[in-house]
């Protein structure tokens, strides 16, 4: 059967200053399909969609869109070519409601006026026509991260896109709202868009996708229809090598008690309870991963482990010291280690080069600083050295964090914080963005430092890695512990029960070494 | 897999542009000038040739620039040092009237010591003066949560009015009908590098400061660290840093600094203290500043070039007539342009080069 292409892509170049992104790229998009894009970090997949979203102009080559050649300057362009890009940060003015945020920066059909009533109902028509369920009223500001995503989705349609490009979604969505950005993605497949769907995650690309093109060092390694290859193969396809899916754990050997939680309480500005009554605790050399639907108390509980936010009672001890009275960097030196989920925030400095951004912590210390200045020539070298050993992809150790793509500025806040062997680690998250290859490495980094004696706690929403790194499980719902569970013994069911509040364990069943 | 040749060249393209952006802004404000100055009946060419004669064709009038690019650089790394650590200081202005009010104090009333330590203490007091002045602002900021934009331009005009008051009431001597303070001690007179000229030590010591500033934000752990607080003020937070001492620490440096360019006019030219002692040199620090995007060295390109400004108006003024707005057009024009090109080259940069906005 023929297949009608609406999107070629002929000899795409796009180099930025010592660097490659695409080169020579030939890709078909075929009408109504879901295309998915793999490849390795820094392979160039963002960059060839901003090339066809109108960011960035191209060196050379052409694109074909519906049987025409077209130039695209300009996301003005893109749209109204049909062409609309759903961001990983989302562009909407949190105190807006949803319809406000839909119709800002859409030009009027009868200038001075906005005639609210009519455009109301073209939207509400337009959220009909694909099946989104959304209230119009409520701010943005109070709606989850998966319904945002909508939010966006349904503001490009409203655009009168029917060619969406969605650069890593499901990395801000818990496995629950993926299911559900997926549901509506297929609907949206029936009414006739055609979709670009990036991801790391192969089940996803399994699950999703018509056809996926493998991408490598700005390349494009080949395309291949979904029924026709599997994970293994396409991972090989994106590394070059095989890529192990299990991990191989040593036996946990537990040392002393090296962080322990007591009867935390932690209130809200606003008076809600956001963690109750927690008591945990971490012995050396152990991994105590903690399971739960994004947004149940796992950020402020390690924000308040790293003395970053108060808690109302209860005490944390780090080594038998009672923390409540120290600051982070006290802690920082007294060997705690924290990896905070949303990365771009609150750990990266986006303007500054990534030798700056990998001393974040260290800079005023001996050898990072000498006498009254800082000490470039070891911070240099410091630097290259942990982009070596984290394959981070860059031209040099200046380069700008912002000019990094997505999964090259997570590996510099995994090689900061990795490269050393802390007595306490704190991770969220550990493998967001990251390709196949980097999450075995990390996989196999973590496991490292447990083996060295690191006491590591682990935040992750993917119950997948939590069950496969953790030595042992809490589930978080609500800012409570529901229990401990241990992963050898337990199912995903179980967890799943726990993690939505509907079964309790009591703690420790398990013996101490 | 990298094609550095073709970067190299990108490269190149890029820094070269960059260069010639302040070139060009400034000979099309001087043409855009010049159209305005042939409206105003003058002969253009005239004009900007009696201009460039009179600054270049007489060591004393040349040397005039000097005394409006002392205050300048200070008031614009004043600035500087606050941005690039996240706070907004607008209020230069009073800052240097706070210092030099209260160096006016120490060079007046402190009298009979040598001035190689005079020199120093009524500096010293400068800076004390204008950190102060810029410390109420920050404490408004921090403790209230008030908006710095609005409190240092608030904070400027009280200090005006207030060293109005004070000239007034209590530093003009008694016998005077002039409202003006006494002279300060000449044991705290900058000393003239060339004799008979305007160029004094204060030209040196703002050159000094330029370097010193430089090698703090860029070189040293604490300037580091200010810079990190004014990017990313969540991350430094979590990378351990205490967000409210280095706000501090910046917000008494950036005041300190205007009070010296208060400092710097009291003891190179001034002498006393007057009601309208800066023609507003605070402010146009800010846009020099802009200018230079925050950068030191730039900004002794920025705050020279503003200086012949004022000096060129002046002379185009009294020689040739012609109007000082005129010459305030041309200055403004010129921070439009830069700044506007600022927004065309990160156009141009993401565009052919590369780097996300
Ligand atoms: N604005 C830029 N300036 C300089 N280099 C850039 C810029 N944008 C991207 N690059 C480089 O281009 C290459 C491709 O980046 P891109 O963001 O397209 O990768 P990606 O495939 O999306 O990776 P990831 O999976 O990590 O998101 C990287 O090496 C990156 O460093
Ligand atoms: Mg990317």
């Amino acid at each position: 059967m023929a297949h009608e292409i609406i999107l070629s892509l002929k000899e795409i170049t796009k180099t930025f200053p010592g660097v490659v992104a695409n080169d020579h790229i030939n890709l078909e998009i075929h009408k109504r399909e879901i295309h998915s894009l793999l490849g390795e970090n820094g392979a160039g997949k963002t960059t060839l969609m901003n090339i066809l979203y109108g960011l960035y102009s191209p060196n050379s080559g052409e694109i074909v869109f519906n049987g025409k050649n077209v130039k695209i300057n300009s996301p003005r362009d893109a749209i109204s070519l049909g062409i609309g890009m759903i961001h990983q940060r989302f562009m909407l003015v949190p105190r807006f409601s949803v319809f406000e945020n839909i119709i800002l920066g859409q030009a009027s059909e009868k200038p001075p006026l906005l005639e609210k009533k009519k455009l109301y109902k073209k939207i509400a028509k337009v959220a009909k026509k694909f099946n989104i369920k959304l209230d119009l009223d409520i701010p943005v500001e109070n709606l989850s991260v998966g319904i945002q995503q909508k939010v966006e989705i349904l503001k490009t349609l409203y655009q009168g896109a029917d060619f969406l490009i969605l650069d890593e979604p499901t990395s801000v969505l818990t496995p629950q709202e993926g299911q559900n950005l997926f549901k509506d993605l297929l609907a949206l497949k029936e009414q006739g868009c055609t979709i670009i769907f990036i991801s790391h995650k192969l089940k996803e690309v399994m699950q999703i996708s018509d056809r996926i093109t493998v991408l490598r060092d700005g390349r494009v390694i080949g395309t291949k229809e979904k029924f026709e290859t599997n994970p293994q193969e396409l991972s090989r396809l994106m590394v070059g090598r095989e890529v192990s899916f299990t991990i191989k754990k040593k036996d946990c050997n537990p040392g002393k008690e090296v962080l322990s939680i007591q009867d935390v309480f932690m209130q809200n500005r606003k008076g809600l309870k956001i963690l109750k009554n927690i008591c945990l605790n971490i012995r050396a050399g152990e991994i105590l991963g903690i399971a739960g639907v994004d947004g149940n108390g796992q950020k402020e509980l390690a924000d308040a482990i790293c003395g970053l936010q108060k808690i109302n009672s209860g005490n944390v001890k780090i080594l038998d010291e009672e923390i409540t009275e120290s600051n982070p960097r006290k802690l920082y030196e007294q060997g705690l280690s924290y990896i905070p989920g949303d990365r771009k925030k609150y750990g990266l400095i986006p303007n500054f080069n990534i030798a700056e951004n990998i001393v974040i912590k260290d800079y005023y210390l001996p050898p990072f600083t000498r006498g009254l200045f800082l000490n470039s020539a070891y911070i240099d070298n410091y630097s290259k050295k942990v982009i070596a050993t984290y394959d981070i992809k860059t031209p040099s150790h200046l380069v700008q964090i912002k000019k990094l793509s997505g999964g090259n500025q997570q590996k510099v806040v995994l090689g900061r914080e990795l490269s050393k062997y802390p007595k306490l680690l704190i991770i969220m998250q550990p493998t967001q963005g990251l390709d196949v290859g980097a999450c075995e490495f990390v996989y196999n980094k973590l496991l490292e430092a447990r083996d060295k004696g690191v006491a590591i706690l682990l935040f992750s929403t993917d119950l997948d890695e939590t069950m496969n790194l953790s030595d042992r499980i809490a589930v978080i719902y609500e800012g409570e512990i529901m229990g401990e569970v241990d992963p050898r013994s337990t199912d995903v069911g179980e967890i799943g029960l726990m993690m939505a509040g509907s079964k309790r364990k009591k703690a420790n069943a398990i013996e101490r070494g | 897999m990298f094609d550095i040749r073709s970067s190299i060249i990108n490269q190149k393209k890029y820094k070269v542009f960059y260069a010639i952006i302040p070139f060009l802004a400034l000979f099309i404000a001087l043409f855009i000038g010049g159209v305005l100055i042939f409206f105003a009946g003058i002969n253009p060419w005239k004009a900007y040739n009696y201009m460039l004669q009179s600054i270049f064709g007489n060591i004393r009038l040349f040397s005039e620039v000097f005394t409006h690019f002392v205050p300048l650089v200070f008031c614009a790394l004043s600035f500087a040092v606050a941005y690039k650590g996240g706070f907004f200081n607008v209020g230069g202005e009073g800052q240097l009237y706070f210092g030099a009010l209260t160096a006016t104090l120490a060079g007046v009333y402190i009298q009979g010591l040598p001035a190689f330590i005079h020199i120093p203490l009524v500096l010293l007091t400068g800076f004390i003066g204008g950190a102060f002045w810029c410390w109420i602002a920050g404490i408004l900021k921090i403790k209230l949560g008030a908006d710095e934009i609005l409190n240092t331009i608030m904070l400027s005009y009280l200090a005006i009015l207030l060293i109005n008051f004070v000239v007034m009431y209590f530093l003009k001597p008694a016998n005077s009908y002039i409202s003006q303070s006494e002279k300060i001690a000449k044991s705290a007179y900058f000393p003239k590098l060339i004799p008979h000229t305007q160029i004094n030590l204060g030209v040196i010591l703002s050159l000094l400061t330029v370097i010193i500033i430089y090698y703090f934000l860029y070189r040293s752990p604490y300037g580091y660290q200010i810079r990190a607080i004014g990017e990313n003020s969540d991350a430094a937070n979590y990378a351990g840093m205490n967000i409210l001492k280095g706000t501090m620490t910046v917000i008494i440096i950036s005041g300190g600094l205007a009070g010296l360019a208060g400092a710097s006019m009291l003891m190179g030219t001034q002498y006393r203290l007057t009601p309208a002692f800066s023609p507003g040199y605070g402010f146009e620090g800010i846009g020099a500043a802009v200018m230079a995007r925050n950068n030191p060295w730039g900004i002794i390109l920025t705050a020279f070039l503003f200086a012949l400004l004022r000096v060129g108006a002046g002379a185009m003024q009294r020689g040739v007539g012609v109007p000082l707005p005129i010459s305030w057009t041309i200055e403004g024009i010129i921070m439009i342009l830069i700044t506007g090109s600022e927004y065309l080259s990160n156009k141009f940069s993401t565009n052919l080069i590369g780097g996300r906005a």
